[in-house]
């Protein structure tokens, strides 16, 4: 994991969205040491700017956000042509099925809950960045 | 003749339509026989009862018609066996031909001139006119058309009755006696037993008439009574509602009896209900119920006949007759069930005359008695079962709305469970995140430092989370233990305030300490009313960027009013009642110290309520916020246990399920 084999910074920078400052700091920490650019936003509306204005190829969303939640901001991203290219995982600590299934139904290609195993999220990261667009 | 011809002509007439088919049986041989045979019959008694168009008043005359024509038809073949002179034969044989126009006449007018004849006057002359004229050229009363006088003094008894009948009789006798005196003959025994069988007989055919009469008079009155009971009952069956049918059960006894004003008065043994029925009052000629004394009276009457339940005794006495007080002749009539030992209504019928039932039979009185009875036990039957429905109904409403409520609850509960899990998972992010960067990444020393003061702040807060929710779970299924005292709250005041001044004196906010002398005592648990104010003054702390925190204590009425206020940030309207809910936290977080757990002013509301005080906010944004506990004044002005429990030592919180996936 430590080893950075190739400069990943050249597609745009991951951009983080979530409303609790530790979980900003610790995956801004881990995607950094992981050699990718990262953007944070701390609620819905603003995140949904800065995607629009960076065109990040992923998005870490959470759910329970002030002023826009993680669905509607998820649902403005793939209702946006010009942001077709997107990932979006969604990290929440709602962790019930339902919960997962109307993330990934909304239209999220990863859905992962708090607690998160950084290694993991790590590992996704790669997988979805190196695989382009999932169907 | 010519006129019977007519008569047989109009029965055939009559009959034909009856005939023809009969005659068209196919083969059938006794087919001829049996129609001819019923036709005979019919023939017959068209003859003797008359044409059916016939006005009933003319029955009679139209039978004593066919009894004449009878007796010229059998008289005229007989008067040739007599031994009577040529002279008085040819005369005989005249006189029958006179009777014969006579009769025809008779026939031929009475249903023209009704009235003439519907009393039975004229023909009772020509009658005796006949008679007389019979018996002179029969030889006069010894003759054997002596037997002629029996017909005339018969029908004088079927018309008009036993006076007219007798005395036709005595005229007859008196003729008898004088024409036997005339001819110097001496009135013997013959004489005598003439005389006597004919007033006998005059005697005995007004009796049969009498007695006839009587029948038919009876049966007019039963089936007048019948009407009369139907009419007044006709109502009974319209309604089974209980009040209705008690109306129309004193509109029925107003009808039968004839009365000016009827009280009814149900049961109180009709079953529940009854009791607080009013008194029915019926009156049929629309005098408004109670504007006079009569139905006062009537209702006294009531009342007393249902005090004495002499039904339990004696079922049978059905009716009795009373004197009002004003002098009015009054019936009372219970209706009970003497078998099953329970009365169901009094009645009380005013009448005009005493007694007052001439017109009516028993056994008519007891089928009105069984009819109303019917109907009271109908309408009540029908009333439980309509209350046991309603009854059934509304358990189910019960039942159905008791369920909803479970559902709630059972709603409410998932939702704090997933609510808790949330907020559980949140520091547990970070302490896993965190401590395993720190053991994935090597980095500097800062760095290090930096993440195991966050995993140690987040595993402080997920504690706190824990004893949050296990007090909030504690005092709403009601197993927190209370410390209740009478606390001097002045001095509790002050200690929440030495408390915090370390804090407020952090953030470089002033404070401010108001407590009016001499406060009332409070009955209270210090630690968790301290609780309250130490939630209260660090929040008041966490919204305040700068300026002041003023803590009062006042009495206000028969209440002790401590409030926290701040200069800080305030709260929206919309918001100021959400923030007292589980889980809910509004607005941003202006220090950098970790977030509350969501609990803490739901934990204090709770608190409060236990007090059976009051906590609420004043606020608006920017100008700060007031929070205030109102607590009762006085001690033991709280309801609580008095010995002092020993507390639980609270068990360390392990969540479980808390580990992420």
């Amino acid at each position: 994991m430590t080893d950075v084999s190739t400069p990943r910074a050249e597609r745009g920078p991951i951009l983080l969205i979530d409303d609790e400052p530790y979980i900003l700091r610790s995956l801004s920490y881990l995607l950094t040491r992981e050699g990718y650019q990262v953007e944070t936003a701390s609620n819905g509306e603003d995140g949904l700017a800065r995607v629009r204005a960076l065109r990040p190829p992923l998005v870490f969303l959470d759910i329970m956000m002030p002023r826009m939640n993680g669905y509607e901001v998820c649902e403005q991203i793939r209702q946006d042509p010009d942001l077709a290219g997107t990932h979006v995982i969604m990290l929440s600590a709602k962790g019930q099925q339902i919960d997962r299934e109307r993330g990934l139904l909304g239209g999220a290609d990863e859905y992962m809950t708090k607690p998160f195993s950084p290694r993991e999220v790590a590992e996704r990261v790669r997988v979805l960045l190196r695989g382009g667009r999932p169907a | 003749m010519s006129a019977l011809r007519r008569l047989a002509q109009a029965l055939m007439d009559a009959h034909g339509a009856a005939r023809l088919p009969a005659a068209a049986g196919a083969g059938a041989l006794l087919g001829p026989a049996q129609s001819a045979l019923a036709w005979c019959r019919r023939g017959l008694r068209h003859l003797w009862y008359g044409p059916a168009d016939l006005p009933r008043v003319l029955k009679l005359e139209w039978q004593f018609v066919v009894a004449r024509w009878l007796g010229i038809v059998l008289v005229a073949p007989a008067l040739l066996l007599t031994d009577l002179p040529g002279r008085r034969l040819l005369a005989a044989y005249a006189l029958l031909v006179v009777a014969a126009l006579y009769n025809l006449g008779v026939q031929l007018l009475m249903q023209r001139h009704q009235a003439l004849f519907a009393r039975g006057y004229v023909t009772m002359i020509g009658d005796g006119l006949l008679v007389v004229g019979m018996l002179s050229v029969g030889g006069g009363f010894s003759s054997p058309f002596h037997y002629i006088l029996y017909t005339a003094v018969v029908s004088a008894a079927m018309r008009y009755g036993r006076g007219p009948s007798l005395a036709m009789a005595v005229t007859f006798v008196t003729f008898d006696g004088l024409e036997s005196l005339g001819r110097s003959q001496q009135l013997g025994a013959t004489f005598a037993l003439r005389s006597a069988f004919l007033c006998l007989t005059a005697l005995y055919a007004s009796y049969l008439r009498e007695q006839a009469q009587r029948a038919e008079a009876a049966l007019q009155e039963r089936l007048r009574q019948a009407n009369l009971l139907n009419a007044a009952t006709a109502k009974l069956g319209a309604s089974l509602e209980f009040e209705p049918v008690l109306h129309a059960i004193a509109e029925a006894a107003s009808h039968l009896f004839g009365s000016t004003c009827v009280v009814l008065r149900a049961s109180a043994g009709l079953g529940d209900g009854a009791a607080q029925l009013p008194l029915v009052v019926h009156r049929p000629d629309g005098t408004k119920a109670g504007s006079d004394g009569l139905v006062g009276e009537l209702a006294v009457l009531c009342e007393r006949d249902a005090a004495a339940e002499w039904w339990r005794r004696d079922g049978r006495e059905l009716l009795r007759h009373e004197v009002l007080p004003s002098g009015q002749p009054a019936l009372v009539l219970t209706l009970a069930l003497p078998t099953r030992q329970i009365s169901l209504a009094t009645l009380a019928v005013a009448v005009s005359q005493w007694p007052a039932t001439p017109a009516l039979d028993p056994d008519m009185l007891d089928s009105f008695v069984e009819r109303i009875t019917l109907a009271i036990e109908n309408a009540s039957l029908y009333r439980t079962l309509a209350s046991r429905s309603h009854d059934l109904q509304r358990a189910y409403a019960d039942l159905a709305l008791a369920h909803q409520e479970l559902l709630s609850v059972d709603e409410m509960k998932t939702n704090f469970i997933a609510n808790v899990s949330h907020e559980l998972r949140t520091p547990l992010s970070s302490i896993r995140a965190f401590s395993e960067l720190l053991l994935s990444y090597d980095d500097d020393p800062a760095t290090q430092k930096e993440f195991i003061g966050i995993v140690n702040a987040e595993s402080e807060r997920l504690t706190r989370l824990v004893n949050d929710v296990l007090d909030i779970s504690k005092i709403e299924a009601g197993q927190m233990d209370w410390h209740m005292a009478d606390l001097d709250i002045g001095a509790l005041v002050r200690d929440s305030a030495r408390t915090y001044t370390p804090l407020i004196d952090k953030h470089q906010l002033s404070f401010v300490l108001d407590i009016e002398p001499d406060l009332p005592v409070v009955r209270g648990d210090r630690d968790r009313l301290h609780q309250v104010l130490g939630n209260l003054i660090s929040n008041a702390v966490k919204f305040t960027p700068s300026g002041t925190i003023t803590l009062r204590a006042a009495r206000v009425g028969d209440e002790v009013h401590v409030s926290v206020s701040d200069t800080g940030i305030g709260i929206a309207p919309q918001d100021q009642e959400r923030i007292f809910e589980k889980f809910q936290q509004v607005g941003e977080m202006l220090t950098d110290k970790p977030r509350g757990t969501g609990l803490g002013l739901a934990i204090c509301r709770d608190i409060v309520q236990y007090h059976q005080g009051r906590l609420w906010v004043e606020s608006a944004p920017g100008a700060g916020s007031t929070f205030t506990v109102a607590l009762k004044a006085g001690a033991g002005a709280v309801a609580g246990e008095e010995e002092p429990a020993l507390a639980a030592p609270r068990r360390p919180a392990q969540p479980e399920g808390a580990h992420g996936r």
